[in-house]
């Protein structure tokens, strides 16, 4: 998988693309900690190029939202891709993440 | 002086071939140093022989294999004293004389109360270009000096000591990993054996009917499944999903089971179970792990199902007139917020109709082109293979997804329960 990152002002946007799975999580779950570990509190999520997602990715997003919960930041999601969606929808994500259609929503709704 | 040559090129082969020997019957790593280094003093008229491994995090090599009972580790930087500089110029370095040497450095003579005259000390190169150590010899027998005979003598000689080393090193990675794997399969087994295995589980309950399989992936996942009485009207039943693979999810899958069995047979509706079961999982749970689990009770006098669903897949209703999902009740994955409401539903299993669970390993396993097997074709098969009793309908599942994955590796465990409702007439019909 893919990790891309972009600013707006104190926003940390990180965009996933290809598998975020077993082998990806940990990858992943290290970059992400390490951007909160930088300082950021504000999190955008965008999953538009995510082709699948596992439970070992779901974890991290739970283990983040510990993280940030501790330091007063959050994370939300937006642009979700289909099979993301078809994920979510059934652990029901959208009950502890907030999702969105576009970045400029979930940015002005961080 | 030609005979001299030969002669000692003689002696020199039949060297390397004794030692070359010898280094073939060692795999254990520990062994093979010792034999290294008593070979090579041997062959090379040396008093004695030492040699370095190179520990690549650290960028440091080590030694242990000193002779006369030394058996304290020694740690040199790389491009520190000779054998440090022989490591990093990967170049052999050949002293008559230590003491008249700056890069010679006399503390372990200090130490040891020896007394280093002559030095010969070669890079061992690996395969890859890879520093695998350096080996050294000291002071040549009758005070003479290490000269280009016995250079490339320990050059021959080192090659093969390379080989030996890195054999012993795969052969050590391999036995270990084998005995990792050792242990997963047992891990798996004992995990295995957690869930009811006898078919039928009840022979005297006419009632109903019931089937369960896990065909387990390669890796040790995290499925699982269970169904029991909590008293003599209301079967209890489950299936779910640990979050992660391998040992960890293995583990978390076994807790679940145990608290599941144990929150379940306390009673109350599916809701009450999974919130208590939930908040038991949640308790130190710092990794987040977490399992989606769908649990049901069936009144078998009523056919009555009150189930919850925790963030697991929907179950089929496979009825007369077709297939259709149950209506989403329940709550959250289990395991991530300990506060969690879990909500239950209801409906009726009329005689004849069936309940399927599955985990997402039916739908998402794989053909090699990387096509989902997919709700679609799920929902298609159990629409045409409905009536089948719980065995078969398992079974012919599982076949349909083999079928459709070809020869394509099975990433995640494929776990199934159907339930089979007869109603009380069944058993009117027995009497």
């Amino acid at each position: 998988m893919e990790i891309n990152e972009d600013k707006r002002g104190d926003v940390v946007i990180l965009s996933l693309s290809g598998r975020l799975d077993a082998t990806t999580a940990k990858t992943f779950q290290e970059r992400i900690l390490s951007v909160i570990d930088s300082g950021a509190q504000r999190l955008v999520v965008d999953f538009s190029q995510l082709e699948y997602i596992s439970s070992s990715g779901l974890q991290v997003f739970y283990q983040v939202s510990v993280k940030l919960k501790e330091k007063g930041g959050r994370i939300v999601f937006c642009r979700l891709s289909d099979p993301v969606k078809r994920v979510f929808d059934i652990v029901d994500m959208a009950v502890d993440f907030p999702i969105f259609i576009t970045r400029e929503e979930a940015i002005e709704n961080l | 002086m030609a005979f001299n040559d030969s002669e000692r090129q003689a002696r020199n082969l039949s060297a390397l071939l004794r030692v070359s020997k010898a280094l073939a019957s060692e795999i254990r790593l520990d062994d093979l140093l010792q034999v290294i280094v008593e070979k090579a003093a041997e062959v090379l008229d040396a008093d004695r022989a030492t040699l370095f491994l190179y520990d690549e995090p650290c960028n440091e090599l080590w030694s242990k294999t000193t002779q006369r009972l030394e058996i304290k580790e020694i740690r040199v930087p790389l491009g520190v004293g000779i054998v440090g500089t022989v490591a990093k110029t990967r170049t052999p370095i050949n002293i008559p004389d230590a003491y008249a040497d700056a890069r010679f450095n006399p503390n372990f003579d200090k130490d040891t109360g020896y007394r280093t005259r002559s030095i010969l000390c070669m890079p061992l190169i690996g395969n890859g270009d890879r520093l695998i150590g350096v080996i050294q010899v000291l002071n040549k027998k009758d005070q003479e000096v290490f000269n280009e005979a016995d250079e490339s003598l320990l050059a021959g000689l080192s090659a093969h000591i390379t080989v030996a080393l890195e054999r012993a090193r795969l052969i050590e990675a391999y036995v270990e990993k084998e005995r990792m794997e050792e242990a997963l399969k047992l891990a798996h087994d004992i995990q295995m054996s957690m869930l009811p295995k006898i078919f039928p589980p009840f022979p005297e309950r006419h009632e109903f009917d019931i089937f369960a399989a896990i065909v387990p992936a390669k890796e040790v996942g995290g499925d699982l499944y269970d169904f029991f009485f909590i008293d003599d009207d209301h079967l209890c039943f489950a299936v779910g999903d640990v979050s992660g693979k391998g040992v960890p999810a293995s583990l978390f899958m076994a807790v679940t089971k145990t608290l599941f069995r144990s929150t379940g047979s306390n009673g109350g509706t599916p809701g009450e179970i999974l919130a208590r079961l939930n908040a038991e999982i949640c308790r130190d749970n710092d990794s987040c792990m977490f399992v989606t689990l769908f649990c049901g009770i069936l009144n078998i006098r009523t056919g009555q199902v009150d189930y919850c669903n925790g963030g697991h897949n929907l179950p089929y209703y496979l009825h007369h007139d077709g297939v259709s999902l149950l209506q989403s009740i329940g709550g959250r994955a289990l395991g991530l917020v300990e506060q969690s409401p879990y909500a239950s539903g209801r409906m009726v299993l009329g005689p004849g109709e069936t309940l399927l669970l599955y985990t997402d390993g039916v739908t998402e396993a794989m053909d090699s082109s990387e096509t989902l097997y997919s709700d679609q074709r799920l929902e298609r098969f159990l629409t045409s293979n409905r009536g089948s009793p719980p065995r078969q309908i398992i079974g012919d599942l599982v076949s349909d997804v083999r079928q459709f994955a070809g020869g394509a590796r099975q990433s995640d465990d494929i776990t199934v329960l159907a339930l089979l409702y007869f109603g009380t007439t069944k058993r009117g019909e027995k009497n």
